[in-house]
């Protein structure tokens, strides 16, 4: 709707030019305005943590509120493999089953429970990922406890991205391939996964970039940790970058504000351009 | 013959075999929404229920929110559920300020969300109306965590020291406006806080909507000679005021179950009610994230089970909300964007 032609308005009456003079400048205002918040937020990020642009940020671990970032930003990325793990099987199959096996209202009634799951606050996984995962079923502070709690919290995302790619699969060819004797099972794999791989690798990405921009469900599940996260799944907890977001800047050192500002411009970055590139790959 | 007669039945086995193993594989899997959503909610009302038989329906209508005397020797035991002596869970005054700031939130933000959706679609120029739509789909993107950090940085401060005096001055003549602002975390700047991140996530989806409306009808009301503002109230407009509704519940959920951000910028206020929009609050949300640690040192768990009652309550009024939402959404027609009502704007 490219609408950069030239409009004549003087042949107007000043009611309708006063009418569209003021539906322009309160579209452009709404323009400035959200341009305004964005680079506000960018700036300030930007600006706090200059103090922290430097080499030993990413190559150190902190030390109390202190040091650099590494452990944390390695943390984010390993939890956030171990959730990719969990949740882009459950995610395939899920929307896989609904597609083929399903009957129409056993699939209406899976999207729909599915759906809801992505309404339930970030919080309540956390609680309850806490109280199952860290106590009752005895992981501790761990990547495990964490892993679970987001994979349990993004799996919507995944099965709605994974159903939208997999219905895009032409079912012509899925008749084709009957036709010629393809069992089921030959069926999804090498034709609704082959036709569908974009989409869902799309959707796996932006479920992932969910899930490392969340803290909530991280906090008393993951907890913190100074070192490198090793590589037992459980007892040991995990820094990761959000964490650093929320206690650092509440803090009175300027050396742990600018790594919270620091750690939210990564967030930031790297959840957007995550986004970017699932939205990319989708498309 | 016989072999191969044999030589088919088994490859035939094989084969039936590994249909019925994918199909079980994937059946199995594709329990897990169910399996996590009955989880969760079959362990929160397992939790709350002594809880709502220590505090009946006093756990909607107290403010007080008191772990007991934790030191006493030996819990009491009340309508048959261990306590500590004088524990008191009311979940009044998170209720009020869930409801005030998520409300508060919307009615600041969907006004907004409408104009930028607008500008986005139709209103502004061609490259600027894609710089727009990108603009906000990243301000659907950014963490919470990172609202919460510029809530606490940059609004709070602005707010204690501009803004609040300025409403003050201006409106005192109503109530809930008028007070001394002396804090920068408080009702007022978790509310901007909120609708920051709630105007994403409603201006998408009604974007999503406007720049549906087929380009033909755009032109046969230009060809009429009808202005922009015309071809916008006439033509567009009424094709997207489900989609603004639908968005405007889906950012109510949003707003409801935000945690981290009102952790940080809502003052966290225990056992009292704001008195106006300067004064502090908490939310059921961070209620549960910053006293979840503090429970723990309640032996009976009694404390835990209270957040955890907080928690079943947050999440029956989200998935109302939600479904609600996509009642709305899908009967525009809307389905394959936003997944049919998922409240995250980055999808």
């Amino acid at each position: 709707m490219e609408s950069s032609e030239i409009v004549l308005t003087s042949h107007l009456g000043i009611r309708r030019r006063f009418g569209l003079g003021c539906f322009q400048a309160v579209n452009y205002g709404a323009l400035t305005l959200v341009m305004a918040a964005f680079w506000a937020i960018l700036w300030t990020l930007v600006r706090g943590s200059l103090p922290a642009w430097h080499w030993s940020t990413w190559f150190t671990v902190s030390q109390g509120l202190g040091g650099g970032l590494a452990n944390a930003i390695v943390g984010t990325l390993w939890l956030s493999c171990l959730t990719l793990l969990l949740v882009v099987p459950m995610g395939i199959a899920t929307a896989t089953y609904v597609l083929i096996y399903a009957s129409p209202r056993m699939k209406q009634l899976t999207l729909l429970v599915s759906d809801v799951l992505a309404g339930v606050p970030s919080i309540v996984f956390g609680y309850v990922g806490y109280i199952v995962l860290v106590i009752a079923l005895g992981f501790g502070f761990s990547a495990l406890a964490a892993a679970v709690t987001l994979a349990a919290m993004v799996l919507p995302y995944m099965v709605r991205t994974s159903y939208l790619a997999l219905v895009e699969v032409p079912s012509a060819v899925r008749e084709q391939a009957l036709a010629l004797g393809f069992s089921r099972a030959q069926i999804i794999w090498s034709i609704m996964w082959a036709g569908a791989r974009r989409g869902i690798i799309g959707g796996a990405i932006l479920s992932i970039a969910i899930a490392m921009g969340e803290t909530a469900p991280l906090i008393y599940t993951a907890s913190w940790s100074d070192s490198l996260p090793s590589l037992a799944l459980t007892h040991h907890s995990v820094g990761y970058l959000t964490y650093v977001v929320w206690t650092f800047i509440q803090q009175p050192y300027p050396q742990a504000i600018a790594l919270a500002y620091m750690a939210g411009l990564i967030l930031v970055l790297l959840v957007g351009a995550m986004a970017v590139l699932g939205r990319a790959i989708r498309a | 013959m016989i072999r191969s007669e044999q030589g088919r039945l088994t490859s035939r086995g094989l084969r039936s075999l590994v249909e019925t193993g994918v199909q079980t594989g994937l059946g199995i899997l594709a329990l897990a929404p169910f399996v996590v959503l009955v989880g969760l909610v079959g362990y929160l009302i397992w939790v709350s229920i002594p809880v709502f038989r220590y505090m009946r329906w006093g756990f909607f209508s107290h403010i007080a929110w008191n772990l007991g005397n934790l030191y006493a020797y030996h819990p009491v035991l009340v309508h048959g559920v261990r306590v500590m002596p004088g524990a008191e869970f009311g979940a009044f005054a998170f209720l009020l300020g869930t409801g005030l700031t998520s409300l508060m939130a919307i009615c600041l933000a969907v006004p907004i969300a409408f104009l930028l959706a607008s500008a986005a679609s139709f209103g502004v120029s061609w490259p600027w109306r894609n710089i727009l739509a990108i603009l906000v789909e990243m301000m659907a993107g950014v963490p919470s965590v990172v609202f919460g950090l510029f809530g606490f940085i940059v609004l709070g401060p602005a707010i204690a020291t501009q803004v609040g005096p300025w409403l003050n001055h201006w409106l005192s003549p109503i109530p809930f406006f008028s007070g001394p602002v002396t804090s920068e975390t408080n009702l007022l700047t978790a509310t901007v806080t909120l609708t920051l991140m709630v105007i994403p996530i409603v201006a998408t989806t009604t974007r999503v909507a406007m720049a549906r409306v087929p380009r033909d009808w755009v032109d046969s009301a230009r060809a009429l000679g009808w202005t922009e503002h015309e071809v916008f109230w006439h033509v567009i407009w009424p094709h997207s005021r489900a989609a603004l509704t639908g968005g405007t519940i889906l950012g109510l959920g949003r707003a409801l179950g935000e945690t981290m951000a009102v952790l940080m910028v809502s003052g966290n206020a225990l056992n009292v009610l704001p008195k106006n929009i300067y004064s502090g609050v908490s939310t059921m949300a961070a209620t549960i994230a910053g006293q979840l640690d503090a429970a723990l040192t309640d032996p009976t768990r009694m404390a835990v089970h209270a957040l955890g009652t907080l928690g079943l309550i947050l999440m029956a009024i989200s998935l109302a909300v939600n479904l609600i939402a996509r009642v709305v959404v899908v009967s525009d027609g809307q389905t394959d964007h936003a997944g049919g009502g998922l409240a995250h704007g980055i999808l």
